[in-house]
């Protein structure tokens, strides 16, 4: 448990001009991303990645969670105005966000949004503090085989939780761990699967491969499918709910906290399944299902509070197991490890102003994003429409700057537009990225912890199952490997999900 | 098999992209058996990539074989480019990208920048002449002064230096 001490603690760090001005810059690039269709937190955290390295750790993880959360936000004004989701985890507010828009609710939906938002990822906050500690303590007491066995549960989880076919999602997580292994052997000192290209033997650059992943690919898809965007004509007035508005809503956003808090900390589910979820949970509460996708209120306070409050439950197995559930959480773990930061259970102890810092940035943080998101949203609306052929060279611009920065390389660069053009493929034949992102950066530490195992037990996988917490979460992942073939549960698996769809 | 046409579709697409993955991970094991595997007690640096290798290619075949009882009218119902046009400006995009990035070395940040700029507002999404290059202009100055004075990036500078 979290005493008020470390908090306060937390809020000197943060309130600092530095710091309030990275916290500040992270909310309002964040919230800019999430306006713009065709660039996500994910690609816009991997654009800066290199700018952070100048800066010190606090105040650049400040800046990349603010990014992170602030996308949140600004996602949703994109699906309420412009009926096209600023980024993946706004898709569900499309539905009952533009409807109210075109009864003249715009103000409502976008004002329930915010408050929403505000409320989700504020409480996940506080529970982050409170849950993170002791899972760090309990993360203690894991050795080799437990950090391998958990690794390969997180894997398995997170292929479980995709949304296509399950053999695919684990197909690309394998390629991942490939792709983690490219590099120089740590313990042989080999070069392994390099060729002889030089940014390759330090490994696979984390950066240039989600910004081809996430960004590049966006733009080509947009390029090739041509992206239209037609911002509805509305005046944006009320924007602050009524009394019988807020009736409707605080019980969606009282359990779209929960859901995304604990869907948050997941791997795989992040804010996206989070705010399906809520929303396929609100509609089975309604008296009236029929209702949901006219425009009622409940379909967008639900699922954007819980893909805010999923931000929080990320954090936890971030901070206190190193090990990443969203794309965005691992290019944080890359950030952390660049700069030399103990990332693990030992973090809270190790690197208290990390830890306390970031957490007491989110609460601020959230506050900044209100007033940028309710009295600033003429703004970001005159921003939505600027048109794409003016965005997508910009957006281009700013991943081939960045990821030259990394290493003033233009190798890198190319590497980017391979990535970009597999991440393109990919998403054409509808194989999903992120399992893959996550086990490439998860392969080397899943790698060590491996032959570290083996060494240990004398070349026996036993050893797996015979530790009580190792075997659990072994268990758990065959589990996890064998339950969606059952014929029952195989017709069950997402069906409400599939129904919101 | 039921299904969307979609669905349908996408594992039409199945056939042909599970036998590339299949490709690439046979390659994986054989570049991983030329590192060495090792033994369980003491394993090699090709020991993770095998079995990394070794099981997306099962999987791969899975997925060549679930896609396999379809007609091959599901693979024509969802072609990968609805627009041709559309498609060639896309391959056009990531041509136009690996020539910026090898460019960027003999030209420098500016001029490359600029080069890049006015061909994606001239050929992927055609403006007009005064339109392209004083938007090419501008945006290649402005991002230099953000990147090379702002942040100090050390971009390539060209046979120009100060450029």
């Amino acid at each position: 448990m979290f005493g008020f001490g470390d908090l306060f603690y937390g809020l000197s760090i943060v309130l600092t001009l530095n710091n309030l001005l990275y916290c500040f810059a992270g909310c309002v690039i964040g919230t800019l991303v999430g306006v713009l269709p065709g660039l996500g937190p994910v690609a816009a955290m991997s654009l800066l990645f290199p700018v952070t390295l100048h800066i010190p750790p606090v105040s650049a993880l400040i800046m990349m969670a603010g990014i992170y959360y602030g996308a949140m936000y600004g996602g949703s004004t994109t699906s309420i105005l412009v009926n096209i989701p600023g980024e993946a985890a706004s898709v569900i507010t499309c539905l009952d966000g533009y409807q109210m828009a075109r009864k003249g609710r715009a103000g409502v939906a976008l004002g329930m949004s915010a408050l929403g938002s505000f409320i989700g990822g504020t409480l996940s906050i506080l529970a982050l503090q409170m849950v993170a500690p002791p899972v760090a303590k309990l993360a203690l007491a894991f050795g080799f085989p437990e950090y391998f066995s958990l690794i390969c549960c997180g894997l398995v989880v997170l292929t479980f939780m995709a949304r296509g076919s399950m053999v695919k999602a684990l197909m690309m997580a394998a390629f991942g761990i490939f792709l983690g292994t490219i590099g120089t052997d740590l313990f042989a000192g080999t070069p392994k699967f390099t060729f002889g290209i030089r940014i390759l033997y330090d490994g696979l650059g984390i950066v240039p491969v989600v910004m081809g992943l996430f960004g590049i690919s966006e733009v080509l898809l947009n390029i090739e499918e041509g992206l239209t965007q037609e911002v509805f004509k509305t005046r944006i007035k009320n924007l602050f709910p009524t009394l019988k508005d807020w009736g409707e809503s605080v019980g969606p956003i009282v359990r779209g906290t929960f859901i995304g808090f604990f869907l948050g900390i997941l791997p795989g589910a992040g804010p996206v399944i989070s705010s399906f979820t809520s929303y396929a949970v609100e509609k089975k509460l309604s008296k009236h299902p029929d209702e949901f996708g006219t425009g009622v209120i409940q379909g967008v306070a639900g699922p954007e509070t819980a893909n805010n409050a999923a931000i929080g439950g990320a954090f936890v197995p971030l901070l206190t197991l190193a090990i990443p559930p969203t794309p965005g959480m691992a290019l944080l773990l890359g950030c952390l490890l660049s700069y030399g930061v103990q990332v693990g259970p030992l973090l809270i102890k190790n690197s208290p102003d990390i830890f306390w810092g970031v957490v007491s940035s989110m609460y601020i943080g959230n506050a900044m994003l209100l007033i940028l998101n309710l009295p600033l949203i003429g703004l970001w609306v005159k921003i939505l429409k600027v048109p794409y052929v003016i965005l997508f060279p910009l957006i281009l611009l700013f991943c081939v700057v960045g990821a030259y920065s990394l290493n003033n390389s233009s190798e890198e660069v190319v590497l980017m537009v391979i990535f970009g053009v597999i991440g393109y493929l990919m998403k054409k034949y509808a194989y999903e990225a992120a399992p893959m992102v996550m086990a490439m950066i998860l392969s080397p530490l899943m790698e060590n912890n491996l032959r570290q195992s083996l060494a240990l037990s004398h070349g026996s996988f036993m050893i797996f199952l015979t530790r009580p917490l190792s075997a659990v979460l072994m268990i758990t992942a065959i589990a996890l490997l064998i339950l969606p073939h059952l014929p029952w549960l195989k017709a069950k698996k997402w069906k409400g999900l599939e129904e919101t769809e | 098999m039921e299904g969307s046409a979609l669905e349908r579709g996408n594992m039409g697409r199945d056939k042909w992209s599970s036998l590339v993955w299949l490709g690439i991970a046979i390659l994986i094991c054989i570049g991983s058996l030329g590192l060495s595997l090792g033994t369980f007690r003491n394993p090699g640096p090709g020991f993770l990539s095998f079995f990394a290798g070794l099981i997306a290619g099962v999987l791969a075949l899975i997925v060549h074989l679930q896609s396999r009882g379809l007609p091959s009218s599901a693979e024509k119902s969802n072609p990968l480019w609805t627009d041709r046009s559309r498609g060639r400006k896309m391959v056009l995009t990531v041509l136009a990208l690996l020539g910026y990035a090898v460019i960027m070395n003999y030209l420098g940040f500016l001029m490359s920048t600029f080069i890049f700029l006015v061909f994606l507002l001239r050929v992927i999404e055609p403006q007009r002449w005064p339109v392209a290059l004083l938007g090419s202009l501008v945006a290649s100055t402005a991002f230099f002064c953000i990147f090379e004075i702002g942040l100090q990036s050390q971009l390539p500078r060209g046979p120009f230096r100060f450029f």
